[in-house]
């Protein structure tokens, strides 16, 4: 879970580490001209920073220089007119007090899989455009059990890396960035701030049920997205909806099952030219209740002709109970009586021949266009199965 | 031959009592290994399928300190204590099947096994199948028909982030008469406690294995690492690779795809960056999946 700046900096400040003096002015304050009270305070120049979810909001035009009071109200009509690179409109923005300072420098500590450790990053040349410039960093090693005792990259940084590092061990972190990173009157400042959540581990921090929900690419969940998120964690057993992307305009909704496969499934797809409507996967052998909520969501998706359900040779998740829960999801949703809707089906693992039997049954009276194809059929082989059924339901209309 | 889990292997289930953890008993003995107890606190004394249940594995360990091999069915939140108590107890291969796992719990774990030579296997994995030899975990399935056992003339060891794919793809390899000697699910997840490239050693040694098969995905630099790690350590084997996410190149950054670790990152883990170091180390790429047993039987 990627939080906003002003997200970030609440638990830098918590910490002890310096930020600039800042107010939040929420669309709802502004429309409502609440604002002017709480920013009186606050010194000018300053800058109005969108509070919206990915990076390079500088070259967006996503934060603004205010020199005086008297163009704030200009500048917030401005911001709060744009959107995000999600398209999301703006709906909050910091306004905070301009620092003055010489060098930027950028500081970081994250895993790395590389090292399969908790690494500190180091830059005396931070700022805007870091990813062009990744190649000047520097990587420091830490231990995830003990903090920090030294900076070689840095020395005289050491303390704020030390509070840096209970940021991240304390918080569940997977990421906590400061770029740019400044001296003023010799104290080290934040004055941009980037956290990441590991959202697994929400069963050890119930205050982060206070965060508004977002999805891992940034953009706010659709509906679907977070039906398929509450299925997939309604218990503990398996997934089934952890990941959901949906596609607009696609034609086949989706339901993969294991991690792997799944972007085999996706990948053989897009080779023959076929538009998934969504992506997700269910896997770790799930409940047959949860398989038919998800496919509940997954065939709520309109203008669907096709339900796309193909797999692994599953290790030990149950093929008949996962299909049982398939069925019972297209028996509820209105493709059930959508003549010539296609159902392609690719399974191996336990029961699977008992499962498919079941399948031919349960839907033997509707006027699907059922195919099972089992593990000795190749995963990748489905995609152009799909595309002649398609194909050939295409023609049969016109 | 085989590896990691070998017909020495005498094993511990940590969560035994549960559904998931009887299956892998189940499936482990079916496979040739011993399970010689399990562990579920507050349920010491009790039996499963006449194998005793301790509540502690430091009481498991006294009873049996023949025990040189674990396999994790906690529940996430439970891993990382019960790997403590493992560690604490000096078993040497710990394998945690459970997913989500919060990745600092792993990196906690990763140092503890760095400090106490453990190999660890997981998370998110299903195991170690070493057909005709024994299973630490669930992987293979219970379906044994997708694999072959090696006869004398050795066969291919299976490395894969994904579980699911091991029986997918080693069924063809099955049906073209080709042996697999050990198959590992090293897990989806950012970080893991067994990489491509941590296994390469255990394959340069086995006699059986004549060659090396990986399903590898975008996401992370463990692909990478094992490029490196074949030219570094003039890795005589052949190797294939799949590498899965053309598809997931396409969408935002940051998207997931099932699998933790498979993340879309323009900076990193790329499926043609992987491709390419892979191929630069001379590995064979296999394109579609489903040539796998032609591709393999070539390089063997």
């Amino acid at each position: 879970m990627i939080l906003t700046e002003h997200e970030a900096k609440q638990l830098l400040a918590a910490a002890q580490i310096a930020v600039s003096r800042s107010v939040l002015i929420t669309k709802e304050q502004f429309e409502d001209a609440l604002y002017f009270e709480t920013t009186s305070h606050l010194q000018f120049p300053a800058f109005a920073k969108a509070q919206v979810l990915h990076g390079n909001r500088a070259l967006s035009g996503l934060i603004q220089k205010v020199e005086t009071a008297q163009q704030l109200d200009d500048v917030l009509t401005n911001l709060f007119s744009l959107s995000d690179q999600n398209k999301q409109p703006v709906t909050s923005i910091l306004l905070e007090e301009a620092i003055e300072h010489d060098a930027q420098h950028y500081l970081s500590v994250s895993y790395s899989t590389r090292e399969r450790s908790v690494v500190m990053q180091y830059s005396d040349a931070g700022g805007v455009g870091m990813d062009e410039r990744g190649g000047e960093m520097q990587t420091h090693i830490l231990s995830i059990l003990t903090p920090p005792t030294s900076f070689p990259l840095n020395p005289e940084l050491l303390p704020l890396v030390q509070q840096l590092w209970h940021v991240f061990t304390q918080h569940d972190a997977t990421l906590v960035e400061i770029n740019p990173l400044v001296q003023n009157n010799g104290e080290w400042v934040c004055l941009d701030a980037k956290i990441e959540l590991d959202s697994v581990a929400a069963f050890r921090h119930s205050e982060w049920s206070a965060y508004p929900a977002r999805t891992t690419a940034g953009a706010p969940p659709t509906e679907r997205e977070q039906k398929a998120k509450a299925v997939s964690r309604s218990d503990h057993r398996g997934v089934a909806g952890e990941s959901f992307l949906e596609f607009p305009g696609g034609e086949v909704g989706i339901m993969a099952s294991g991690g792997g496969a799944s972007l085999l499934v996706m990948d053989a797809l897009l080779l023959v030219g076929i538009k998934p409507a969504n992506y997700t996967e269910y896997s770790g052998n799930p409940t047959r209740e949860k398989v038919h909520q998800l496919t509940e969501v997954v065939l709520s998706i309109p203008r669907l002709n096709a339900l796309f359900v193909v797999g692994s040779n599953a290790n030990f998740t149950d093929i008949y109970e996962t299909l049982a829960g398939v069925v019972d999801g297209f028996l509820a949703s209105a493709y059930a009586s959508q003549e010539g809707f296609i159902i392609l089906i690719r399974r191996g693992g336990p029961r699977w021949q008992e499962a498919f039997e079941m399948v031919r049954e349960r839907l033997a009276d509707r006027s699907v266009i059922l195919e099972l194809l089992g593990p000795d059929a190749p995963v990748t082989s489905t995609a152009g199965i799909l595309k002649e059924l398609l194909e050939q339901q295409a023609k049969k209309k016109v | 031959m085989a590896f990691l889990v070998t017909s020495g292997t005498k094993a511990l289930i940590q969560g035994m009592t549960g559904k998931e953890g009887q299956r892998a008993l189940g499936w482990m003995r079916a496979a040739g290994t011993e399970v010689l107890a399990g562990v579920t606190p507050g349920k010491g004394g009790q039996e499963v399928g006449g194998v005793p249940v301790f509540d502690s594995v430091a009481e498991a360990t006294v009873a049996f300190p023949q025990i040189n091999a674990t396999t994790l069915y906690v529940p996430p939140r439970f891993v990382l204590s019960a790997f403590r108590e493992a560690a604490q107890a000096d078993i040497p291969l710990i394998h945690i099947f459970a997913e989500n796992v919060p990745v600092k719990d792993t990196a906690e774990m990763i140092e503890l096994s760095g400090q106490k030579n453990i190999r660890v296997v997981g998370p998110s994995s299903v195991g170690v199948f070493s057909p005709g030899v024994g299973r630490l975990g669930t992987a293979g399935g219970g379906d044994e028909s997708n694999f072959l056992a090696p006869s004398g003339v050795g066969g291919v060891a299976i490395i894969s982030k994904s579980g699911g794919m091991i029986p997918t793809l080693a069924f063809p390899l099955t049906q073209a008469g080709i042996a697999q000697t050990t198959v590992v699910g090293i897990g989806g997840d950012s970080l893991v406690g067994s990489t491509y490239a941590d296994l390469l050693d255990l394959i340069a040694a086995d006699g059986q294995t004549k060659a090396l098969f990986i399903i590898g995905e975008i996401g992370g630099s463990y692909e990478e690492q094992l490029a490196e790690a074949i030219i570094q350590t003039h890795f005589a084997k052949p190797v294939v690779a799949l590498i899965t996410g053309l598809f997931a190149q396409t969408l935002p950054q940051g998207s997931t795809f099932g699998h933790a670790g498979a993340i879309v990152s323009r900076t990193e883990g790329t499926r043609e960056g992987k491709i390419k170091a892979l191929q630069r180390a001379g590995v064979t790429i296999l394109d579609d999946a489903s040539q796998v047993a032609r591709v393999v039987g070539e390089v063997l």
